[in-house]
């Protein structure tokens, strides 16, 4: 299910933003999708492509278990997205 | 959490305010009467003591959170080595202020502890920015972090032959003007890493990780300020700076450990949840 980028964009710093504070976290997000080459657009795909990409340096903060609830909690909250705009 | 944000203000703000009033109202009744120079030395020492002992233990357990060979694991193992000689440094030191009542020697057993500790320090935060450079966030460029090396590193050359040529030349015992020169000098080595941390970790501000990184840092620049004071042997500072000094490494260790039970309560806390 393909979901508006900015949207998804906004959920993914809605979740990572209290960890590493909301300017860095859509700095990051932004610059993995930049890097990628993402259109306006995001299929189910590319979201896991992003949050991939922002899991190994979330290890770093918060360790790798850690890390995984939030990746979780990520696609959980872009899932949300998905299913609000069917 | 309110209790705990109130404390978090209380604190740092009573134990400011207890040692600002016996510098500035020195003969008020409660510091001749109750709170005399003794009561708050011990009052200082345990302060140091709970602080260092509980930042060296979440250090530990925060570096037992990550991943084994990481450098993310090193650097926070070497946080909680760093904190531990430094609690036994101190430890010596309360042994001798507080238990039997006697000026520690100089150099003492506790020297060494805080000798050792300051390499441990400046290790960890090489370690912390290997490791947060490594993690893919955009936290700025190489030259960036290379130019405020570079600027620290000449301002601190300049203050530094002003404040350390005096202390080198200061009528003191060889030994004694060792450890002067030493600690400020061991301050600087350790703070130029730590302000291109401080560099890298500004783009955190609003976070978890951000309010870690606040507490270290504010700890660090807290405890050299005290390093630089306590050195200062001119008959001008010598008024007043063992109780200014006392506050200094307080405030220091206690926001050095704050940060380390930070990260504790980030990694391994939710690891046990």
């Amino acid at each position: 299910m393909a979901a508006n980028k900015e949207d998804v964009l906004a959920a993914v710093v809605r979740v990572l933003g209290p960890y590493i504070g909301k300017n860095l976290a859509s700095a990051s997000a932004r610059g993995h999708c930049e890097k990628f080459g993402f259109g306006p657009r995001l299929d189910d795909h590319d979201k896991a492509r992003l949050l991939d990409a922002l899991s190994p340096g979330l290890n770093v903060f918060v360790g790798k278990r850690h890390a995984q609830t939030i990746v979780d909690e990520m696609r959980s909250a872009i899932d949300t997205l998905a299913e609000k705009s069917r | 959490m309110n209790v705990r944000r109130g404390l978090r203000l209380a604190l740092p703000l009573g134990i400011s305010a207890l040692f600002l009033s016996r510098l500035l109202v020195k003969d008020a009744r409660l510091f001749t009467a109750i709170a005399n120079d003794r009561v708050l030395n011990a009052i200082a020492s345990v302060c140091k003591l709970v602080a260092l002992l509980g930042g060296a233990i979440a250090g530990w357990v925060s570096a037992r959170s990550f991943d084994d060979r990481s450098v993310i694991r090193s650097a926070w193992g070497l946080t909680a080595a760093w904190l531990a000689c430094f609690f036994t440094g101190q430890l010596v030191l309360s042994f001798y202020e507080d238990l039997i009542g006697l000026t520690p020697p100089v150099p003492s057993a506790g020297d060494l502890f805080f000798l050792v500790g300051y390499v441990f320090a400046i290790a960890a935060v090489i370690r912390f920015i290997q490791a947060y450079r490594a993690s893919g966030f955009p936290l700025g460029q190489a030259r960036d972090h290379l130019l405020v090396a570079l600027g620290v590193t000449v301002l601190f050359a300049l203050v530094g032959v002003r404040v350390l040529v005096p202390m080198v030349l200061a009528p003191e015992p060889i030994l004694r003007r060792c450890l002067n020169v030493g600690y400020p000098l061991l301050d600087f080595i350790l703070v130029c890493p730590t302000l291109v941390l401080l560099r890298i970790t500004l783009p955190f501000r609003g976070g978890r990780v951000w309010a870690i990184w606040a507490a270290l840092l504010a700890g660090i620049a807290f405890f050299t300020s005290g390093d630089v004071l306590s050195a200062d042997v001119t008959p001008l500072a010598a008024e007043g700076v063992p109780t200014l000094v006392h506050l200094l490494f307080i405030l220091g260790y206690g926001y050095c450990g704050y940060g380390a039970f930070l990260q504790y309560e980030l990694v391994a806390a939710e690891n046990a949840a």
